[in-house]
């Protein structure tokens, strides 16, 4: 029991800080000019205490749950708390420095009372932007140092001249520029409902109150983790491979519970970080465990860090979980955050496993189209592709769902087809790729793009050699595939990650993993 | 006798009950009556309570006699129940999987087993046909007559009674659409439904436009054969049914497009409550939900709507919805929360306080009170203790207490502590959905008034104003009967949608929107004898949400003559104003796209009058001046004078809490006005 905080008041709070954030979220969305922004709604917005503890957050995308703290932390750590003022801003994107990878730029803003003289509350959003001066369009191709990805900005303060000079070295400044206001308008908007609610309740109670949530999380969050047989429990799986020719990568995770309810998912046996764009920057680690323990504790546990306050997480600097610079990281927030998650439910379903589902599709699908140099009609678009979930104690999985580490929506093929020089001739289910069980894994889909101009196609695939696994008897789900079926009838298969060139009358089909089955069929 | 002259009927179908409202020739409402529904044949509770309600009225009226408007749930049903028909969906070859593929987004991040709700026709029954036409209506892949005959005849053998066709592009050209539908009703005849995307939802967005088809079709059988019957029991009345639109449809119109009743009955209490002022929140209170809606003259339309968790993005009420309601049950989570919902007790069990729980809880069927927030009421002496419920039993006050006894011991407050605490719990929630209707569109709520309906809606409305800083409730007549009292006053109304993907300076665009414009005016306004709207979807280039906008009075059937030099220009620049008030920002440099046009086409309505009926008893003052929770029955308060909180006010239909620093008075039409004392 909380001796500051009753049962009413814990939950009213809880209702009111995720008021707060949901309502960021809304200003940021309406806003914002980029359809990965508005569409796709690839973005996050969170409260927090003065130490940078989240207490509440509106989260479209679970990979930025865990990793936004590290930004409001890395902002405290640059600027000490005094020397801010009301009416600041922060911006950053150095996956070194408190971000994950370049193109999720996050903002931070302090949040101030009366005569305050250092800050009370951060608010904080993140937003993917499609473009941050990477080598190719996107910003999400192959590379072997960060500084190819684009531009990189440690915590900042904001002012017009730092915001224009960092939109000016992308691709896109105009768009960037939209967006930045954009979030600029969503901290606004969280500081302006805390006002509110401090005028109403008082700031000492709002104080006690975040203090409250992040306890009662640990604490829930503990009571779920005593479900769990003390003891070791070990699991491990592989990233296909890097792009440039290091295959096999290894996950793995060793998770120990004692006797008190202490539990500790260790990672410190991890693969070295690798030449690709493959690499974790710590924070993403945080987030996977973050979400991992959401999902198996109870369904309405408040979204904040007292979550992670409750275990401990070790992972050695240099590995591919806590990847140290000057790595490429672009596809550690995107591919090796799935597998991190993966190589978690492995352990967990080792500790339990009546409670965990068998892996999901495990790869986000990335694939991004740009004009060629030189078209006179530039154009640039991003898309993820969804797969198959893994079958679980008591149900099968679902067909062509996003899941774990993202949640966003595809692009329908009529706006597609009316804002980009290229068609969607085939877009379904894929029979067949769901793990056969007791309960089978979902089936992930097939998705065919037909091009009408010269294009550019990166991909940034992954479980194309290493299938997502089957729990308890249940078949792994299928591999995904590739294959470009040319102008004249060619059909080859394509890397799983490089960039290439098509032409007019090519069609490129990306087919996406199943998910693993459960039990013997 | 033919006194019927002129009398109407509104009857709303609910989940508990069944309300109708009888309004004289003059539309003074002449009498009112409720009863239980019988959700397995609904239109027993709609017949009888007619008859009742006549035989009530008695003047000899029968129900040849009177005009009926009816909200129905039957179409909503259908759906929650899976009750729907043998549907096929037809679309282009290579995506008949579109309403299984959805948006792949999952509807909760952290099930372990994610899932999306099943459309209502599954995979085996989705059938491809080879064709294809590209988004600027250019036919890319010719229907060829074997193609057309291959899906025609896979069709026929999977035996469908609804059949809904939605191809790529097909808003941008419907030929072979048109094609598959006389093909389809040659070889199925008339008695199998068609439901066509490019009638239903000309508008892009293939999954969108697939999933308001499938739902249409999937409901069409049952929600026809229920309406054929009603049409036949009512011995020829005639019979309006109130459309989610904010209008009332035609029985025909009904069985082609059913899917625009899935919010029949609460568009009817939203534009009963439009009646009482302008700037309004309605809070429409029931068992296991609370809606909220805004209203600005009249309500709000939205296409942002779900049925069953799949989407149906047809301009409708811009209701939300919550899932609190006097049902609700109050728990205590693991990490000593004190959590409301979401599960009700709904009727069975019921609150504590309806008496079957403590039955239950003796005979093992339940290990422990389920404690509500009826129960909460009662407990802080809202709700009468000496009521009699629905079912004719009386209130079972000391259920409820023992209910919330358990939750005060489970998080060691008092008895009223944890009352009071279920209630702030709805209530937090509740000013959630009000923000999102209000805050999050760029409205501050302080500037409307609430306007609480349903039995329960008054018992937390000053509450909630308080916690929103609104100022001001109207309690309108007979809020127990809102839904049946509004739809009464609705037009008929019927909606055309067209796909225009252009941009506003397109030097063709004025020739398609003459040529529309004037097309809609000439045929639809012929049947009607009232008015057509028009508004528009407009966005800036490259961007994927659009802003709907209405030029007030700009076209209407009195502006044939429509100078579309001035209108375009005029439509930039509201289109830029409202996007700066909701956005923060306009881009005058960025051309504007013009995405569909909407023709909202109304007959004449009738308003529905309401007076302030002269009072039948005066409250003894002393009755008020202790504190506590005095009762005041609504007919004894005057018009003219003000009484000052704390009190309740109890009415058949409803209880409204009146708390310390409101006051209440009655303005001539009978609407309470209840206004904070001292605003904060």
């Amino acid at each position: 029991m909380n001796k500051d905080l009753n049962a009413v008041e814990l939950e009213v709070f809880r209702q009111l800080f995720a008021a707060a954030a949901e309502e960021m979220g809304v200003r940021l969305m309406r806003a914002a000019y980029s359809p990965n922004i508005k569409e796709r709604l690839d973005f996050s917005c969170a409260l927090f205490d003065r130490r940078g503890d989240m207490i509440a957050q509106a989260a479209h995308i679970p990979v930025h749950l865990g990793s936004s703290p590290a930004s409001v932390k890395a902002v405290i750590e640059a600027f000490a708390s005094e020397t801010m003022k009301p009416g600041e801003r922060f911006v950053l994107n150095d996956p070194f420095a408190g971000g994950t990878h370049l193109p999720d730029v996050t903002v931070v803003a302090p949040v101030f009372f009366e005569q305050d003289t250092s800050p009370r509350f951060f608010v904080a959003n993140r937003a993917h932007h499609a473009d941050v001066g990477g080598a190719e369009p996107g910003s999400m191709a192959l590379a072997t140092h960060i500084d190819d990805e684009g531009v990189r900005l440690p915590a900042t303060r904001w002012t017009d001249d730092a915001v224009r000079a960092f939109a000016n070295q992308t691709r896109t400044p105009h768009e960037r520029l939209g967006d930045l206001r954009a979030q600029a308008a969503a901290t606004d908007a969280g500081i302006q409902r805390l006002h509110a609610m401090a005028e109403r309740y008082g700031v000492a109670k709002l104080e006690t109150a975040a203090a409250a949530l992040l306890e009662h999380a640990r604490r829930t969050t503990r009571e779920a983790l005593r479900a769990i047989t003390p003891g070791t429990y070990r699991f491990v799986d592989m990233l296909d491979g890097d792009g440039f020719g290091h295959d096999d990568l290894a996950i793995r995770c060793t998770l120990r519970v004692e006797l008190t309810g202490d539990a500790v998912f260790d990672f410190s046996e991890t693969d070295p970080q690798c030449e690709g764009p493959l690499n974790a920057v710590r924070a993403i680690t945080e987030s996977a465990v973050l979400y991992a323990l959401r999902c198996f504790a109870p369904h309405d546990l408040p979204d904040n860090s007292g979550i992670l306050h409750a275990v401990d997480i070790r992972t050695k600097p240099g590995t591919l979980v806590d990847a140290e610079p000057p790595a490429a990281v672009a596809g550690g927030n995107v591919e090796t955050s799935q597998r991190i998650t993966d190589v978690l439910f492995g352990v967990l379903a080792q500790a339990m496993p009546d409670r965990m589902p068998a892996a999901s599709c495990g790869t986000m699908n990335n694939v991004l189209i740009g004009s060629q140099p030189g078209d006179p009609e530039p154009f640039a678009y991003y898309e993820t592709l969804a797969g198959g979930a893994g079958a679980g104690p008591d149900a099968d999985g679902g067909d062509a769902i996003h899941t774990h580490m993202t949640n966003t929506r595809n692009t329908p093929v009529e706006a597609f087809e009316h804002a980009y020089p290229m068609r969607i001739t085939r877009y379904a289910i894929r029979d067949g790729s769901g793990g056969d069980g007791l309960h089978c894994g979902g089936h992930g889909v097939i998705r065919r793009y037909t091009f009408d101009r010269p294009a550019r196609v990166t991909l940034l695939l992954e479980r194309r050699q290493h299938a997502p696994y089957g729990l308890h008897g249940g078949e792994p789900g299928a591999t995904g595939g590739q294959r470009l079926i040319s102008r004249d009838g060619v059909t080859r298969d394509l890397p799983a990650k490089g960039t290439f060139d098509v032409e007019p009358g090519d069609q490129l089909e990306v087919l996406t993993p199943g998910g693993g089955g459960y039990g013997v069929a | 006798m033919s006194t019927g002259e002129g009398h109407r009927i509104g009857v709303d179908t609910g989940g508990t009950f069944t309300d109708l409202v009888l309004v004289g020739p003059e539309g003074h409402i002449v009498e009112t009556h409720k009863r239980l529904s019988t959700p397995d044949n609904p239109s027993r509770a709609v017949l009888e309570g007619i008859d009742a309600l006549l035989a009530e009225h008695g003047q000899g009226l029968t129900r040849r006699d009177v005009a009926v408007t009816h909200g129905s749930t039957v179409a909503t049903n259908a759906l929650l129940e899976a009750k729907h028909g043998q549907t096929v969906f037809v679309t282009t070859a290579g995506f008949e999987d579109t309403l299984h593929l959805a948006r792949q987004h999952r509807p909760d991040l952290y099930e372990l087993v994610p899932r999306r709700p099943d459309p209502p026709v599954p995979r085996e029954r989705c059938v491809g046909v080879v064709e294809r036409i590209g988004h600027d209506g250019r036919i890319i892949t010719e229907l060829t007559d074997e193609a057309l005959n291959a899906a025609v005849d896979r069709v026929v053998t999977l035996k469908p009674d609804a059949v809904a066709v939605s191809l790529l592009h097909s808003y941008a050209n419907p030929a072979h659409e048109q094609r598959l539908a006389e093909a389809l009703r040659e070889r199925l005849g008339d008695d199998v439904h068609l439901t066509l995307s490019h009638e239903l939802m000309p508008v892009f967005r293939e999954y969108e436009r697939a999933s308001a088809c499938v739902i249409n079709a999937a409901v069409a059988p049952r929600m026809t054969r229920y309406l054929r019957k009603l049409e036949q029991g009512l011995d020829g009345a005639s019979l309006q049914i109130m459309g989610s639109h904010g209008g009332t449809m035609s029985v025909e119109d009904v069985c082609r497009q059913p899917v625009r009743t899935i919010l029949s009955g609460p568009a009817g209490g939203v534009l009963g409550a439009a009646a009482v002022g302008e700037k309004l929140i309605t809070l429409d209170m029931g068992g296991t939900s609370t809606d909220v809606a805004l209203i600005e003259g009249e309500p709000t339309r939205s296409t942002d709507h779900e049925a069953a968790g799949l989407p149906v993005k047809l301009p409708m009420v811009d209701i939300h919805t919550v899932g609190a309601g006097g049902g609700s049950v109050a728990w205590v989570d693991a990490g000593g929360a004190l959590r409301v919902g979401p599960r009700s007790a709904g009727a069975d069990p019921g609150p504590a306080c309806y008496g079957r729980q403590r039955g239950l809880l003796e005979g093992g069927g339940i290990n422990a009170w389920w404690p509500t927030v009826t129960d909460a009421n009662v407990v802080l002496g809202h709700l009468d203790p000496t009521m009699t419920l629905g079912s004719g039993l009386k209130l079972d006050a000391e259920a409820s207490r023992s209910a919330i006894a358990q939750l005060a011991d489970q998080t060691r407050l008092t008895e009223v502590e944890a009352a009071e605490g279920v209630l702030r719990v709805v209530e937090v929630n509740m000013a959630r959905a009000v923000h999102r209707i209000s805050l999050q569109r760029g409205r501050d709520p302080r500037d409307y008034a609430l306007v609480p309906f349903g039995g329960a809606g008054g018992l937390h409305a000053c509450r909630l104003a308080e916690q929103l800083g609104m100022t001001r409730v109207l309690l309108p007549v007979e809020p127990g009967l809102l839904s049946a009292i509004g739809m009464l006053t609705a037009p008929p109304r019927s909606m055309k949608t067209w796909s225009i993907l252009r941009h506003l300076a397109d030097p063709e665009l004025r020739d398609i929107l003459a040529q529309m414009l004037h097309g809609t005016i000439s045929n639809e306004s012929s049947g009607f004898d009232g008015r057509t709207e028009f508004n528009f979807d407009l966005r800036y280039a490259g961007q994927s949400h659009e802003i709907n906008i209405t030029l007030p009075n700009a076209v209407t059937t009195d502006h044939i003559g429509i100078d579309l030099k001035s209108f375009v220009p005029a439509l930039n620049e509201r289109f830029a104003q409202e996007h700066e008030r909701l956005n923060g920002y306009r881009l005058d440099d960025q051309p504007v796209e013009l995405v569909a046009v909407h023709a909202v086409v109304d007959g004449p309505s009738i308003n529905v009058h309401t007076r302030g009926d002269s009072p039948a008893e005066t409250p003894t003052p002393q009755a008020r001046r202790n504190t506590g929770a005095e009762r005041v029955p609504r007919r004894s308060v005057e018009i003219g004078k003000t009484y000052p909180g704390p009190f309740v006010i109890d009415e058949t239909s409803a209880t409204t809490v009146v708390p310390e620093g409101w006051a209440l008075s009655v303005r001539p039409d009978g609407v309470l006005e209840i206004k904070r004392e001292q605003p904060r």
